[in-house]
């Protein structure tokens, strides 16, 4: 008996070898997806329509973890592995593999005249380069989620509510005062992770690049007053240290939203779907403006991009998807359903009718395409910059040990300028 | 069907046959060892060599034809330190602190494993009931993958969770057990006793046993005290089994990843950062990509490790013959003086700590004088045994009914509860229910409609037509009834590729292990019982490998990986694993023991080299072969890393590659992840269910050194 299993067990490890090696004639795309909400989901959808008009053209949406498209794939991609088509959001960190897809698409300026300039050239390898490699699906903006029903509770008004230019500093007042008055252990939270640490210190005056566009840090004071700010809130029990400290990965804060936990939560425009979906009818909640500071007040732009690779073997096929894609009423469908902000002109200029029923879907979604004008220059420029995942790792480790007390602010500040020049110079020393 | 075996049989008696008419009976001992050489050199010994390489070149780029050569420098950068005692004056402040953190763990890990399995052991070896039982229930964890040892633990020691309700509960404060720096060391060390524990008991256990029965009865007619008898046979006696398990610990200690990067992450700040952990983040994970000084870490690390392999190897007398020996003996000569010149140097030092045993030992002693103070202290440690082994395991199991509410309610309940909903006419989906504080001091049950800033819309179930009802927040409260709610498994199944994961993770466990059983036997066989040149190299040569972990090298097994074209094929996951060194070993040391006239007698019958092997010494060894079997299903069921980098797609995913998109870059879904977590440990529980006997026993018989 246990001879006729293990000869089994065989049999199937040869045919599940096997299947693999089966070869077809029409074109199969691979294109690796990774979602926060349904952008995935909707995206299959769409492609599933655009084969129906392409019967040549499938395209397999392989979902994977973000981990898999933020540690492994720039790997995979050096070694000559890419997938056709991938979404990604370090639009710089693989520059030099993309498809340039401006001698394939039948319109061009279809990509070229309808996203920013700063997208467009995080492609690029460099200033000479002029192709066309890929588009953001949608632009995320940071800002703080307020829970108004905690506000409502505590008869307190929300201070976007009654001045002009609230400050950091009015905020906090105003949290803490909501949080004691509700019996609230935390007055805010905020996702660990260097992009959104950085809107408020910006706001609070950090330029974070010097003249050359290289990352400046060390001596930067905006970024340093947010750092006091937090190290305070979470020294005195008023942020959970959790996010920051309990792991070393990017971790959201966003649960402790959900449980109404903490008065205010910040993060960005990709949580509103499940905010949607998941607080429903618990409280209610807003996006309020971004807090000013001595350098105003903004949030910092990101997203995911969808791109092809150089290295398919239907470049042909892959250019036509991507175009497929770029059409504004596909993308305008696209952002509705997936509840994003787009960052297509045509589309933004045409409106969206985002597919929402929710009236706090709808104001929130509003209240971030009111921080896109705000934006700073470096808030654009941080996410498509070729070292800002560098930023993102090494800002997470040495302000977890500045919170830690492991480090001073000091110490902290100068290894992070370090690791981030010595990352510079190993890239120059690689290209 | 069984015909058809006969003939595959007789297919490779034919071939082999052929080749030993070639190569004569002493040739057949390269024929044995070739395929696990083969795997074990491509994926083990070319990746190292590799990684060797890569240590002096520098730059971001991935293949080493781009990597200029920079000679020493990343090492000199490992190593560039003002003061070694304090990290932050290191140039590469994370290496020297993952270092000392890595020092400090595995002597806090060492000692309280030690300690723990022993007692452990001892209790376990005493005159008890339902043996059987407890001895699975301490060995229970050793089955689970690091991965969701982390997610049970991390769920139960985070802010909102069970310990913090318990101190609450108790009237104190909330402590920060994964945000302080101490702490977060403490339960390291504990987590990871925990996990492991159940495998170095069993040893110990083995050990015991091992100890003739009538030492003790001397012992007791010269009416020696259990502390006496204990300190002087069992220790004794004990001491060459006390010795594999503080080097195998030391060594698995050294080499602490998966474990520690799902519970802290390294965390807070750097304070559980290993070395292991830096080299994954430097070499693969991170967006420095410093693959060149991920190589020199890896290098040094390789280095204490064959150190503490060799002196293992030392320690354990691998009947290596060393006056045959083609590797340099004199090198083994000097470990074995530096070993008892540093005997020599500790023992004032064992010796104060015998005399301070001795007290302590006196003390207890005198405590469990009477049987039935003994019984009561046994029956309590192992009670305290099942609770602490198997209570962290249920709670995941009863989390994992609850609802996504209530898995996150603060202070938690054991049991799961569930808010009643109640259909009402007029409304499509049923409406949760409430009870409603009236002024008058009685209570009405009402269903709410929706909730509008601080009050409830809300409706009598019975009369909807009657109108909605405007009720304060704080004037009513959820009707809860206990239920075991199976939806968060039904969701986890359906957004979870659960089949295909399992399919998947069914065909790799056992097809790597029958492979595994194939290759590593016929390497043990030739490495045990023919004379030939090269055999002792060959065998320092795994030896040296054996505890060096895969995510050392990982970049240059993945590039390998990719030039085979393996990516995302379950053969990418299977054939790197089955050439272990660990398996090679084990089954050498038992088939040492099968005496060689049996062979010798099979020969003279005219049985062919290939007949010995699958007739004779295979059906011999079965009790090691059921030993390594299990251990390689344990194994390949909870790879994490290396599925998790060969796969990329998500139909190739394995169970615990799959549990990790639940942890994605926006929200740990805990609902799912506990649901899939009891999921994936289900069959692994299943198979030690029904093999718990062979492996205690098989433990028990090979010594599994």
């Amino acid at each position: 008996m246990k001879r006729v299993l293990s000869l089994g067990l065989l049999l199937a490890l040869l045919l599940s070898l096997g299947a693999t090696a089966l070869a077809q004639d029409a074109v199969e795309l691979d294109f690796m997806c990774y979602q926060d909400g349904s952008e995935c989901t909707v995206l299959e959808d769409l492609l599933g329509r655009f084969s129906a008009d392409n019967p040549n053209i499938t395209v397999a949406v392989n979902v994977v973890p973000y981990t898999t498209v933020r540690d492994q794939l720039r790997v995979q991609v050096e070694a000559g592995q890419a997938p056709d088509i991938a979404r990604i959001t370090d639009f710089a960190g693989m520059a030099g593999f993309y498809l340039d897809l401006a001698p394939l698409m039948e319109d061009p300026s279809l990509l070229e005249d309808n996203f920013n300039p700063a997208i467009i050239g995080a492609f690029r390898t460099g200033p000479d380069d002029d192709g066309l490699y890929g588009f953001a699906d949608q632009l995320s903006v940071t800002g703080p989620y307020v829970n108004a029903t905690l506000f409502e509770q505590a008869g307190i008004a929300l201070p976007s509510a009654t001045m002009d230019e609230p400050t950091w500093e009015d905020w906090l007042t105003a949290l803490d005062e909501v949080a004691t008055a509700t019996g609230l252990q935390y007055s805010m939270a905020i996702d660990n992770k260097g992009h959104r640490f950085a809107g408020p210190a910006m706001s609070l005056g950090a330029n974070f690049f010097d003249d050359d566009g290289n990352f400046d840090l060390e001596d930067d004071e905006g970024f340093r007053a947010f750092a006091v700010i937090l190290k305070d809130l979470m020294d005195a029990g008023k942020t959970p240290a959790e996010t920051w400290l309990g792991t070393s990965q990017y971790a959201g804060a966003q649960d402790y939203f959900l449980n109404s936990e903490t008065v205010m939560y910040f993060s960005g425009s990709w949580q509103i779907g499940r905010f949607a979906a998941d607080i429903g009818d618990a409280f209610d909640w807003v996006v309020a403006p971004n807090p000013y500071g001595p350098g105003g007040s903004t949030g910092v732009a990101g997203g995911a991009a969808i791109v092809g690779y150089a290295q398919t073997e239907h470049p042909e096929a892959v250019a036509k998807v991507l175009e497929y894609l770029l059409q504004p009423e596909v993308y305008g469908e696209y952002v509705a359903r997936s509840l994003f902000i787009p960052a297509h002109q045509a589309v933004i200029e045409a409106g969206v009718d985002f597919q929402t029923d929710s009236a706090a879907v709808a104001a929130a979604l509003t209240g971030f395409a009111n921080e896109v004008p705000k934006f700073h220059p470096q808030a654009v420029a941080l996410n498509p910059h070729p070292l800002a995942f560098a930023y993102y790792d090494a800002s997470n480790t040495r302000l977890a040990q500045y919170f830690a007390g492991e480090l001073s602010l000091d110490e902290a500040m100068s290894r992070l300028q370090e690791q981030l020049d010595e990352a510079a110079a190993n890239m120059a020393a690689g290209a | 069907m069984s015909r058809l075996i006969d003939g595959g049989i007789s297919l490779f008696d034919l071939f082999f046959n052929r080749i030993q008419k070639r190569s004569g009976i002493s040739g057949m001992a390269y024929v044995f060892v070739a395929p696990n050489m083969l795997v074990f050199s491509i994926f083990v010994l070319f990746p190292m060599l590799f990684n060797f390489v890569y240590s002096f070149t520098g730059s971001d780029k991935l293949f080493l034809h781009q990597r200029p050569y920079v000679g020493t420098e990343n090492l000199q950068r490992l190593f560039d330190c003002e003061d070694f005692r304090l990290p932050s004056t290191c140039d590469e402040d994370l290496f020297i602190a993952a270092a000392w953190n890595t020092a400090g763990f595995v002597i806090a890990q060492v000692s309280v494993m030690i300690g723990v399995s022993l007692m452990t052991a001892v209790v376990l070896n005493g005159r008890i009931r339902a043996r059987g039982f407890f001895r699975s229930v301490f060995f229970y964890p050793v089955l689970l993958s690091p991965i969701v040892v982390a997610l049970i633990w991390r769920w139960m020691l985070q802010e909102n969770g069970l310990f913090n309700a318990a101190i609450v509960a108790l009237g104190g404060e909330k402590l920060r057990f994964l945000t302080d720096r101490n702490w977060a060391r403490f339960w390291v060390v504990i987590v990871s006793v925990w996990s492991l524990m159940g495998f170095y008991t069993l040893i110990l256990l083995a050990g015991l046993q091992a100890i003739p029965a009538d030492l003790y009865e001397a012992a007791a007619i010269d009416g020696a005290s259990n502390w006496q008898s204990f300190r002087s046979i069992t220790l004794p006696l004990l001491a060459p089994t006390m010795l594999v398990v503080i080097v195998l610990s030391t060594i698995r200690a050294v080499q602490i990843f998966d474990v520690v990067f799902a519970f802290t992450g390294g965390g807070p700040g750097s304070a559980t950062l290993y070395i292991v952990h830096y080299i994954y983040n430097n070499g693969f994970a991170s967006p420095f990509r410093e693959y060149g000084l991920a190589a020199a870490t890896s290098l040094v690390m390789a280095s204490v490790l064959i150190v503490l392999t060799l002196i293992q190897l030392r320690i354990q007398g691998t009947g290596l013959d060393e006056d045959e020996s083609d590797m340099p003996a004199p090198a083994l000569a000097n470990l074995g003086q530096l070993w008892r010149a540093l005997g020599r140097l500790l023992r004032p030092l064992l010796l104060l700590l015998q005399a301070l045993l001795d007290g302590i030992g006196q003390l207890l002693g005198g405590l469990f004088r009477t049987a039935r103070r003994r019984a009561f202290f046994t029956y309590g440690y192992l009670l305290l045994g099942v609770l602490v082994m198997f209570g962290p395991v249920l709670w995941l199991l009863m989390s994992s009914f609850k609802s996504s509410g209530d898995i996150q309610r603060f202070p938690p309940r054991f049991l799961p509860y569930h808010q009643e909903l109640v259909p009402v006419p007029g409304y499509d989906e049923p409406l949760p229910l409430y009870r409603v504080q009236q002024a008058d001091g009685s209570s009405v049950e009402l269903v709410q409609l929706r909730r509008v800033g601080l009050e409830a819309q809300m409706i009598d179930p019975a009369q909807p037509e009657a109108g909605i009802i405007r009720v304060k927040l704080s004037e009513r409260e959820p009707i809860e009834s206990l239920r075991f709610s199976f939806e968060n498994y039904t969701r986890g199944i359906e957004s979870f590729n659960f089949w295909r994961y399992l399919a998947n993770s069914v065909i790799v466990t056992a097809s790597a292990t029958v492979l595994t059983l194939f290759v590593n036997s016929m390497a043990a066989f030739a490495l045990s019982k023919y004379q030939f040149r090269g055999r002792n190299f060959i065998f320092l040569l795994i030896i040296s490998t054996l505890m060096v972990p895969l995510s050392v090298i990982l970049v240059p097994a993945f590039l390998l990986i990719t030039e085979l074209g393996w990516n995302n094929q379950l053969i990418g996951i299977i054939i790197p694993t089955i050439g272990t060194p660990t398996g090679v070993f084990l089954l050498r040391q038992y088939m040492l023991t099968i005496p060689d006239e049996l062979l010798d007698s099979a020969r003279i019958d005219g049985a062919s080299e290939w007949r010995i092997y699958w007739q004779l010494i295979l059906p011999l060894a079965a009790p090691a072969l059921a030993v390594l079997a299990i251990f390689s299903t344990i194994w390949r069921w909870n790879d994490f890393l290396w599925p998790k980098i060969v796969m990329t797609s998500d139909e190739m995913f394995t169970l615990q590659v799959g549990l990790e998109t639940f942890q994605g870059d926006l929200t740990i879904q805990w609902d799912l992840i506990l649901a899939m977590t009891v999921l994936t440990a289900l069959p692994i529980t299943f198979v030690f269910g029904f093999l718990q006997k062979y492996i205690t026993t098989g433990i028990a018989t090979t010594g599994m050194k």
